[in-house]
Formats: structure tokens, C-alpha cells, sequence
């Protein structure tokens, strides 16, 4: 998937359950609609396996309130 | 015809015989005015990432590529979950789009294309080196049928860029054999010109009275920024 960081009004973005190796390019794919997005979902990938996955989002998104269901306690 | 604000299709509309998504760029042109768009596969049971694909061959599923969503440059909600999709085509024209949803497919990588992750070179077309030096703006025609039929139609612009000033999200360019710079690519369904800003710069006004003629536009384009200089590397 190519040039989400295109978008500047994303607000949900849902790509659980896909084999997405990694989200290493994630926080600048992400760059653009960092603010406006508000609920992602990555679990059920290899991605959201790695520990340092919650507190990754925490920190790249700041006006998140959802991460795969888990409303995020600010 | 009117054109419907929504397409909610349940499995229906999702995957065809074939395994591939139907390509929405030969539907009719009122899908760019398209808001909502849900194209689900069928339902199966449980979280695994593998949709149910036993009825379609490895040719299939390794093909699965989404096609002409570019279109819908309307579009705020895009629901596409289960549908077995490997790669999505560049999103970057649907710039009104709030809802993403590509759950449960096989999507592998979320790639950066438009802006390198460094100016070192890296994802740069070949020969170019990425700079900051100078701005120029590429432009991706997608190569319709309709285009085939008439090469002189206006072409309308779907405006992707970022950070730009211009306001305008769409944008005709009255006079399209102007970017005729570029070099078609055989065998491909696209090519790529390249643009120098400025000349969008001082179109806007005319460009909000033409976008009232573009009714029946039959080109596509969608374009984005890339800075990279001339020179050869």
C-alpha cells in the first residue's frame, strides 16, 4: 500500500488482520493525518506483536482514542 | 443517471470469479462523485488472516490488486475487508477520504512513495536523484478507454499535493498538451509527465470556471509531488 501519507483527513484506518511484516515506515506514512486520525486497528498482524506496538502508537498518533478496540487512557 | 452518494454491496460486488476486484475506472464517471464505497468479501468465521480463498488458484490470490479506486476522488469511506487484496494502487487522489478500512486482506507492507525517506536517492526513478533543490510535480495519467477514443478532452487534475498553497482540491489544466512532456511507457497503463508548479500557480481562477465544462472529461489524472532535481545521477 503506497502514498497513505497522502491523506490529511484519515480518521479511522483499519488494517487488522493483514500480514503486514512491520511498521517501520508506518510513522511516515502516517505523517499527514497523524492528527486527525483517532482509531487504528493493526492486531492480528505480526506488526502489532512486537512489544513496543501500543506505546509506538501512543506516540506517533496524539489524538488517538482507539487502538484495536482499546480506548486509550490519556 | 443520477449518481449515488453510497454503494453498499455485501459480498456481492466483492471479488469476482476471477479473484480480482472489478475495475471501477470503466464504470460510469459518476463514481467520482461517489462518497461512501463498501465492497466487503464474503464473511467467514474467526480472526485468521486468511481470507477464504480455497475457490481461486495461487495465480489469483498473488494478483489481487485493487483497481481504479483513483476514480472515486469523492470518496470519504472506503470499506474494502476480506477481500484478499495483496496491494492497493495509489491512494493519493482520493483526498477526501476519512474512513479507510482494509481489514482482513494480505497487504504486506506500507510503503512511503511519494516522499523518500531521505534525500540520498532512495525510491527515486531512475536516473534522478531526490533534492530539494527544485520542486517539479509528476503527474500519473491513467490511461482510460475513453482517453483512446478522444485524446483532446479536457483533463482534470485530482489535486493530491501536500503542503502546496494552492486551494483548489481539483484542478483543470485548460491546456493538457502543455505538460505533454512526458514519455508514454509501453506495455504499461500509465506514464508520468512532469510539471513545474508555477504553471498551476496562476490557473486557479480560470481553473474553478473550467471545472464546470469537465463534465464529461474522460482522463483521469492522479498527481503528486516529488522533488528531485535534473540532473543525472
Amino acid at each position: 500500500m503506497e502514498n497513505l501519507e497522502s491523506q490529511t483527513l484519515l480518521t479511522d484506518l483499519w488494517l487488522n488482520d493483514n500480514p503486514l511484516e512491520g511498521l517501520e515506515h508506518l510513522e511516515q506514512a502516517l505523517v499527514s493525518c497523524k492528527e486527525t486520525l483517532t482509531t487504528v486497528y493493526f492486531q492480528n498482524t505480526p506488526a502489532a506483536k512486537t512489544p513496543a506496538y501500543l506505546h509506538s502508537m501512543k506516540r506517533l498518533l496524539p489524538n488517538l482514542e482507539y487502538v484495536d478496540s482499546v480506548v486509550i487512557q490519556r | 443517471m443520477t449518481c449515488p452518494a453510497w454503494v453498499y454491496q455485501h459480498a456481492e460486488l466483492g471479488l469476482t470469479t476471477s479473484g480480482r476486484m472489478p475495475r471501477l475506472s470503466k464504470g460510469p464517471l459518476l463514481w467520482r462523485h461517489l462518497s461512501g464505497l463498501l465492497l466487503q468479501g464474503p464473511v467467514h468465521d474467526g480472526h485468521s488472516l486468511e481470507p477464504p480463498l480455497d475457490s481461486r488458484t495461487a495465480a489469483d490470490r498473488d494478483a489481487t490488486c485493487l483497481q481504479g479506486v483513483g476514480v472515486l476522488i469523492s470518496l470519504e469511506e472506503l470499506y474494502l475487508s476480506q477481500n484478499g487484496i495483496t496491494a492497493m494502487e495509489d491512494l493519493s487522489s482520493l483526498t477526501n477520504l476519512k474512513i479507510l478500512d482494509l481489514a482482513q486482506n494480505r497487504i504486506t507492507k506500507v510503503r512511503c512513495a511519494a516522499y523518500p525517506s531521505s534525500q540520498t536517492g532512495h525510491d527515486a526513478p531512475a536516473g534522478m536523484c531526490w533534492t530539494t533543490k527544485t520542486d517539479l510535480l509528476t503527474v500519473t495519467v491513467l490511461e482510460l478507454p475513453s482517453r483512446q477514443q478522444s485524446k483532446h478532452n479536457p483533463v482534470e487534475l485530482a489535486w493530491c499535493g501536500r503542503g502546496c498553497s494552492l486551494t483548489e482540491q481539483h484542478l483543470l489544466l485548460p491546456q493538457p498538451q502543455a505538460i505533454n512532456t512526458g514519455c508514454a511507457c509501453p506495455g504499461k497503463s500509465w506514464y508520468e509527465h512532469t510539471i513545474i508548479p508555477p504553471l498551476f500557480a496562476t490557473n486557479t481562477c480560470s481553473n474553478k470556471h473550467a471545472l464546470q465544462d469537465v463534465q464529461h472529461a474522460h482522463d483521469v489524472l492522479a498527481f503528486r509531488w516529488r522533488t528531485w532535481s535534473r540532473r543525472r545521477c
